[in-house]
């Protein structure tokens, strides 16, 4: 199966590179980001996926699914809520300064 | 007390000071915030002293945290090369910190908060670890920079864009070391001895590139430096460029080893484009902030270029010029704080400020006498021991440009100006940190042994 | 007493003046009496060949080392050093603060730089010295004093960066920083930044830029003591290994040059620059040709210092009273100046090798060892140039017809008059008595006043009038100024043209920004 977790989040990863190239709002950009940080995210889950394993809740002699990406991915997805705040403020307040989100407009951006 | 405190005390501080300054609405607290910001660096530098018999005789301390064995959970760790960063970190905090008691609670918070990430990132043995510490530290650093200015929104925004790409391409990196490997600590990693994917390596290093302003990567580097306030600046370039720096040494000396020193060509150049790129365009500015920005990427293109010798001689190199770096640029970074007019020909100060500022110019071009020097000299030496020869006329070309500019600079500055009053705690910082740019190049002997040590530890390639 | 403190005391010095209020030209002049005083001490340590050595250890060590030679020169440098700084009380009339302290400090390393006994000692001093008189040198503050400074400074600092790659590569190599440790690529290297420094012909177009803009007595020590470290580098390369080709007709070009430009120029500071370079090549010349030829070429750069010194001293005492530089608008000024006139007559007089004065002495040593047809024949020509030169510069400055405006000249002050004094009394002792200074470099007899000398002597005297004369109908001497600002103000245009081309691609878009990280990223990649 090709289509598994780690290619769908490498495919997330290359379109949130290509929003942050290819547009010219900030609003956008942030959108772009956001896109890579979830493809990130599915990436790391899927390498702790086992096939055909079990929630890691231990109970017998089954294969279970490796349980640390998913922790790890907790604090990612905390992590990236703060970066992700702050940007959108960010941008609140350039809007609030320029009157514009263009960064065709904005210059040194 | 254990070394986990360096990290939790400056932490938990700040969010002390934080709520004090939320509950109260009583100016009388100011005199208490202030002590408590200084009490949260103080304690984390005294427990680190406390350290200092133990490290310099060659051993390191060890801490799991929560107990749990290092496959699991998180190893902190602390060796010379840790205690060498965690000792200059910790000394200029304190110092910048004196010079800004005056600003207002939210930067103090922030301050300690960056502090607590500094820390963890020098103690940790965790990559994910490491990520999670990195972002503590660009967080507040990206708001930190955020000053009065309007422009100031603009140059943090691009930080923030900039430094998210870094921190999503280094969990990438962690992504893969662990498919391939399945486990996080550095040292059970590199003690496997595989060679890992370049890909990995390339994602780490574009990473740490970005933090530390190599030069396709270093787009944030002047915006942020000359629009931050200036012990921000100071902040900027002496600490937050040499984490990055420090984070390439712990993993590409170890984790990255094979890969590193198959690659070394490459770096160096890369190295000595950020050089000639940085000196050149510092040449041209003509806003001082700014030109003491290109400055540094300048001086961070001469640690790469040491580090990636791969010498046990390139490495002290590059330690002493992080050293050296340090001091000098806090120095000039903080005396642009207390000179008015920041456009180079119309710079005007007093003795008190200037004769601080000449001494860091002379310890960043790299004249005897100053700190700088011996950076530049071991730097030299190593280049011609690989007989990399055209490396060191880089350097040393690149030192005689940064003459240039830096002397053009003391030399508009020599003028005095009308009455204008300096507050003491500004002036103390800025005095302690050109007497340290002297006493370390007059007296290398201080530090030397430490940084040999820090230098066995990584261990460059014979 | 310690040698160190030769080099300490004024550095203290230093330090002292900007605590001190208005007596600050004592304290500097005590400050290196002091220095003097200690030099001489050493005296009874090396009057017998022995030699001392000092080590410092830092984690670098410096080596500190006197011998004979380098007594020499250190005691009279440190003596210059007292008489310029009396000559500079009346001279230096604003920025004190500024002045004396830079003073000193050029003062301290530069007889480091004389007293350094390894390599890396030598570079340590060579880039202090640089520093300092960089700063002595922009003294003035105008824009042309500021952009000849940043030439000097550069010149000097790829000098110094030269002197630093080849150290390296011999401890590197070696594990020591010993001058004879040089080899082949290493040397060549170790003597390119030694001529830098002195201002040898094609390194040379910084020193007729550095020297006139410089305050009097601060071009005295530029050219009496500054390029001498280089020469006094390369003297010691010498003294260890085998005489190079290339530095020959290095010098001999200098010698050439310098008094070819010097004849065509009318600035009275910029004739005594150029001069520097060609009486540069003479030193060049006596060093790199036999060992005869070194104790030949150190006397003489010893002698250059006295006398040029001197003129320089004479010229700013000249500027110093009437305030004009230029030779067409001076004259006649042996009525207003006749104190100055006799010293700068026999300052000239030592530089164009007339007997009993003390340049004859250390020509007729470097004359006597060489063999070659065409190197005895430049050598005549180059003397002769110098006399008509200044025969020209004692001609239009102090005799002819007195300007109108310069009816109310005085002389000069008595404190510089004992200064100028002081320095061609020197000048005529060593002429006449040169064994006192010789016996010390040497160790063999040398006959100074044997016919062949004097009669190459009187040759190149008549020469020298004959180019004057000639020089004067064909109107050689009105010929506008040489410079090479032009040349600088491209470099500096075409500096910032890079910036906006750069500025244009670095102030882009962020978009921009990502672009380049991910084409770094696959470029490193496929690399």
């Amino acid at each position: 199966m090709i289509l598994n977790g780690i290619t769908v989040g490498i495919i997330l990863i290359l379109i949130g590179l290509y929003g942050m190239i290819a547009k010219k709002h900030v609003f956008k950009i942030i959108f772009g980001l956001i896109i890579i940080s979830t493809g990130l995210v599915l990436f790391f889950v899927s390498v702790g996926y086992v096939d055909t394993g079990a929630a890691p809740i231990v109970s017998g002699d089954t294969t279970y699914v490796d349980p640390l990406p998913h922790t790890l991915m907790l604090t990612t997805i905390v992590v990236e809520v703060c970066t992700t705040t702050l940007a959108l403020v960010l941008a609140l307040k350039i809007y609030e300064k320029y009157k514009t989100l263009d960064i065709s407009t904005l210059e040194d951006l | 007390m254990d070394i986990i405190f360096i990290v939790v005390v400056p932490l938990f501080l700040s969010f002390v000071v934080s709520l004090m300054h939320a509950l109260s609405r009583y100016k009388k607290l100011v005199f208490f915030e202030n002590f408590l910001s200084i009490i949260g660096l103080l304690i984390p530098f005294l427990i680190l002293m406390s350290t200092f018999p133990v490290i310099s005789s060659g051993d390191t301390i060890t801490y799991n945290v929560g107990g749990w064995n290092p496959f699991l959970g998180i190893a902190l760790e602390m060796d010379s090369l840790t205690f060498f960063f965690s000792f200059i970190s910790l000394a200029l905090l304190i110092l910048i910190m004196v010079y800004s008691l005056s600003r207002s609670a939210k930067y103090k918070v922030l301050y300690l908060l960056m502090a607590a990430g500094v820390q963890g990132v020098l103690l940790t043995r965790d990559i994910f670890n490491l990520y999670v510490f990195f972002e503590i530290l660009s967080v507040s650093t990206y708001i930190l920079v955020i000053s009065e200015k309007k422009r100031s929104y603009k140059a943090s925004f691009k930080y923030l864009v900039l430094g998210s790409i870094a921190s999503v391409l280094f969990l990438f990196g962690v992504g893969i070391i662990y498919e391939t490997t399945g486990v996080l600590n550095i040292d059970i990693i590199s003690s496997m001895n595989t060679p890992q994917l370049k890909i990995t390596f390339l994602l780490f290093l574009t990473s740490l590139g970005i933090k530390s302003g190599i030069v396709p990567l270093h787009f944030w580097v002047p915006d942020a430096h000359s629009i931050a306030p200036p012990p921000v600046s100071a902040l900027l370039s002496g600490l937050v460029l040499k984490i990055g720096i420090y984070s390439m040494f712990r993993l590409f000396y170890t984790i990255f080893r094979t890969n590193f020193f198959e690659m070394n060509d490459v770096l160096m150049a890369v190295g000595a484009i950020t050089i000639i790129f940085g000196a050149v365009l510092a040449l041209v500015q003509k806003d001082l902030k700014r030109m003491l920005a290109y400055s540094s990427i300048n001086q961070i293109g001469i640690i790469f270029l040491a580090f990636s010798f791969g010498t046990e001689l390139g490495i002290i190199g590059a330690l002493y010029m992080i050293l050296a770096h340090a001091v000098a640029k806090t120095c000039l970074f903080l005396c642009s704080g207390i000179i008015g007019d920041l456009t180079i020909v119309s710079l005007k100060s007093k003795p008190s400020v200037w004769l601080p500022f000449f001494i860091g110019s002379l310890s960043l071009i790299g004249l005897p006498f100053t700190c700088g020097f011996i950076g530049k000299y071991f730097v030299c030496l190593a280049a011609m021991e690989t007989s990399n020869t055209v490396y060191a006329g880089i350097i040393l070309f690149s030192s005689i440009i940064s003459a240039v500019y830096y002397l053009r600079a003391s030399c508009y500055l020599f003028r005095i100006p009308k009455d204008y009053k300096i507050s003491y705690l500004m002036q103390i910082p800025v005095y302690i940190s050109s007497f340290a740019c002297i006493v370390l190049g007059v007296l290398p002997v201080l530090i030397m042994d430490m940084i040999e040590l820090a230098a066995k530890t990584l261990g460059g390639v014979i | 007493m310690n040698i160190l403190f030769a080099i300490l005391f004024p550095i203290i010095g230093a330090l002292i003046i900007p605590f001190t209020k208005r007596v600050k030209e004592h304290v500097s002049i005590f400050a290196s009496v002091l220095s003097f005083l200690t030099v001489l001490s050493v005296y009874p340590e090396v009057s017998n060949n022995q030699t001392i050595d000092l080590y410092i250890h830092m984690i670098l060590d410096l080596h500190i080392f006197v011998d004979k030679l380098n007594f020499i020169i250190i005691s009279l440098v440190s003596f210059f050093h007292i008489l310029i700084l009396v000559y500079s009380i009346k001279y230096i009339k604003k920025d004190h603060l500024r002045y004396y302290p830079l003073l000193l400090l050029t003062m301290g390393f530069t007889l480091g730089s004389f007293l350094s006994g390894d390599l890396l000692t030598f570079y340590i001093f060579f880039e202090m010295t640089t520093l300092f008189s960089f700063f002595l040198i922009m003294h003035k503050g105008t824009e042309k004093a500021r952009r000849a400074g940043f030439m000097y400074l550069i010149m000097c600092f790829i000098g110094g960066a030269l002197i630093l790659i080849s150290l390296g590569s011999v401890y590197v190599q070696e594990g020591n920083f010993e001058i004879y440790n040089l080899t082949n690529g290493s040397s060549i290297l170790f003597i390119l930044g030694c001529l830098i420094k002195a201002g040898a012909f094609p390194l040379h177009f910084w020193l007729p830029e550095a020297h006139p803009i410089a305050p009097s007595p601060v071009s005295a020590l530029l050219s009496g003591i500054m390029i001498k470290i280089g020469i006094y580098g390369i003297a010691r390369f010498f003294m260890v290994h085998e005489s190079i080709d290339w530095v020959v007709i290095v010098a001999i070009f200098s010698m050439l040059f310098g008094v070819i430009l010097a004849l065509i120029q009318s600035d009275i500071k910029r004739i005594l620059a150029y001069h520097s370079i060609s009486q540069i090549g003479y030193m060049l010349l006596g060093i790199s040709i036999s060992s005869v030829g070194i104790a030949g070429g150190v006397f003489h750069m010893i002698n250059h210092a006295v006398f040029k010194s001197l003129l320089f001293l004479c010229m700013g005492a000249v500027i110093y009273s009437t305030g004009e530089r230029r030779i067409q608008r001076l004259g006649g000024l042996y009525k207003k100046m006749p104190y100055t006139m006799i010293t700068c007559i026999i300052a000239s007089f030592a530089i164009s090798e007339i007997p009993l004065f003390n340049g004859f002495v250390s020509k007729t040593i470097i004359f006597d060892s060489l063999s070659d047809n065409f190197l005895k024949i430049a050598f005549i020509f180059t003397c002769a140039g110098t006399f008509a030169s200044f025969y020209k510069l004692n001609r239009y400055v102090f005799f002819g017809k007195l300007p109108d405006n310069l009816k109310s000249t005085k002389e000069a002050p008595k404190l510089m008059l004992f200064s100028m004094i002081t320095l061609s009394i020197i000048c005529v002792l060593i002429g006449v008595f040169p064994n006192i200074i010789f016996k010390n470099l040497y160790a063999g007899m040398f006959d100074f006043w044997s016919l062949s000398h004097l009669l190459e002597a009187s040759v190149s005297i008549i020469l020298g009038a004959l180019i004057f004369i000639f020089g004067k109908k064909a109107g050689l001497f009105d010929m506008k100024e040489y410079s090479m600002d032009k040349i600088y103000r491209r470099f500096t245009a075409s500096a910032i043209l890079f910036y906006e081309n750069i500025n244009k691609i670095v102030s882009k878009d962020l978009n921009i920004y990502i672009l380049c990280i991910l084409l770094f990223f696959i470029i490193l990649y496929f690399l």
